[in-house]
């Protein structure tokens, strides 16, 4: 336990901070830890609150994952002082310690003119809102945005009977998640359940009368009951606005996750971890990724870092999943936009498939559709027999 | 750490617990996942801690019996 900090504020109660407090406690660390989340739901799991959550009635439910040894203090970080590792709170003043762990994630991007009464979905107060919206009788929605979040409540909204349009600028859905891939197939079962699509176009206008909302597209007016706004999301880094931080996109981060200043410096004893952590690659370039299963692994390596080990837990290939439309959809590795798509099984009567995605045969990236054994064993760098 | 199991009622079928350690999980066609018999006491191995960690859906816990060691007697391993 070299030179591990003896007490740590972690500001966000999350997978990723979860998994640092699980895994140190693993790792045998004997500090402190004090958790912030102004969020008064947490610690919840997100990726059921577009899926499961909308389909249900109970409540917001406490994550059992979440270390039962640590309590998280209700406040919202309004500031950092970097130099003395204090995180400034909204209430109940401010917490100084050894080491500051940021994982105040992200939040929904707004669009420009989005009036009062535009849904959208991060947290569990968002899942509650639509859900009660749907109770209370809503017929038609309206979903802007056709990425994951987008296009699973599409799914779960239609599901649950209500007409569905789904409007998006991109020309696929979740064109970033398959990197510009299955554009038609996705589509195609969208439209299977009955769901509309507005692809390529861009919203013009967003109003509402008493009867309804009204929805523009290129000239086209689209009426429901519920406008959803999911559009993206960008890293919580405000409060930060003012802690000397390099927050162009994110919080850039060096590989074990140590914040950089804007000055280039590296920050003592601040680190970042989950979406709102921007990592530095070999190459010095940084990237950003909205990821359960890296954040999580963000969280874990930062462990391993304070007990201070050789963390192998950021060098697995990248895995993200969304379900949808009665499909397990899962990707293995960095999709190359410009890489060749290769169906390389099917089973029709299960709507399965296994995609190869790659510039070569050596390191191919995999996306899978119903079709976890096969995904698995690819992953693996398995045949696909047996 | 006591006997592992996976929890029929949380998995998903994201099969990540058979690609981490398959030499202690098994899955069935569309993905959900079980212990391999005998292979219920494994949970300390470093393998089995990665695919703990790594199933999104939490589904993978641990037996809490009479049998099971106490909290505090529990040893990293990894």
């Amino acid at each position: 336990m070299n030179g591990s900090p003896s007490r740590v504020a972690i500001v966000g109660a999350s997978v990723a901070s979860a998994m640092l407090i699980e895994r140190s406690l693993e790792l045998g660390f004997s500090g402190e830890f004090v958790v912030i989340d102004s969020d008064p739901n947490a610690p919840y799991d997100r990726p059921p609150l577009s899926k499961q959550f909308l389909l249900g009635t109970g409540p917001v439910e406490r994550a059992d994952w979440w270390p039962e040894s640590v309590t998280i203090i209700n406040a919202k970080a309004i500031g950092l002082v970097t130099a003395q590792r204090t995180v400034l709170l909204d209430r109940l003043g401010e917490i100084q310690a050894d080491a500051v762990v940021i994982a105040t994630g992200a939040g929904s991007i707004r669009l420009p003119n989005e009036p009062a009464g535009v849904l959208s979905l991060r947290t569990a107060e968002d899942a509650l809102a639509i859900r009660a919206a749907v109770d209370a009788g809503a017929k038609s929605a309206v979903i802007i945005g056709a990425g994951t979040i987008g296009s699973e409540l599409a799914s779960t909204l239609a599901q649950r009977g209500l007409r569905v349009t789904v409007v998006d600028l991109a020309q696929k859905p979740m064109q970033r998640f398959f990197s510009g891939h299955l554009g038609e197939e996705a589509t195609a079962w969208m439209h299977q359940a009955g769901v509309v699509t507005h692809l390529g176009v861009a919203v013009e206008s967003i109003s509402r009368n008493a009867e309804n909302w009204t929805v523009r597209v290129s000239g086209e007016d689209l009426q429901a009951d519920l406008v959803i706004s999911a559009v993206g999301a960008r890293p919580n880094t405000e409060w930060l606005s003012y802690s000397g931080l390099d927050i162009a996109n994110g919080i850039r981060c060096n590989a074990h996750g140590k914040a950089f200043l804007a000055n280039g410096d590296v920050a003592e004893e601040i680190y970042a971890i989950g979406d709102v952590s921007s990592r530095q690659a070999e190459d010095g370039s940084f990237s950003r990724f909205e990821s359960w299963t890296q954040a999580q692994r963000h969280g874990a390596a930062l462990a391993e870092y304070f007990a201070g080990f050789e963390s192998t837990e950021l060098e697995q290939a990248p895995y993200g999943w969304t379900e949808q439309f009665g499909r397990m959809i899962q990707v293995h590795g960095t999709l190359p936009p410009q890489g060749e798509l290769v169906q390389v099984y099917a089973a029709d009567d299960r709507n399965a498939a296994l995609y190869r995605v790659g510039p070569s045969d050596e390191d191919p990236a995999w996306i899978g559709v119903n079709a976890p054994r096969h995904f698995s064993r690819a992953s693996m760098g398995l045949s696909l027999l047996s | 750490m006591g006997e592992i199991y996976v929890d029929g009622a949380r998995c998903q079928g994201h099969a990540r617990c058979w690609a981490l350690a398959p030499e202690t999980f098994e899955i069935d066609e569309e993905g959900y996942g079980k212990v391999i018999p005998g292979r219920e006491n494994s949970g300390d191995e470093l393998n089995v801690r990665k695919a703990i960690r790594n199933c999104p859906e939490r589904a993978i816990l641990e037996r809490s019996d009479d049998e099971a060691p106490a909290k505090n007697e529990e040893v990293a391993t990894s």
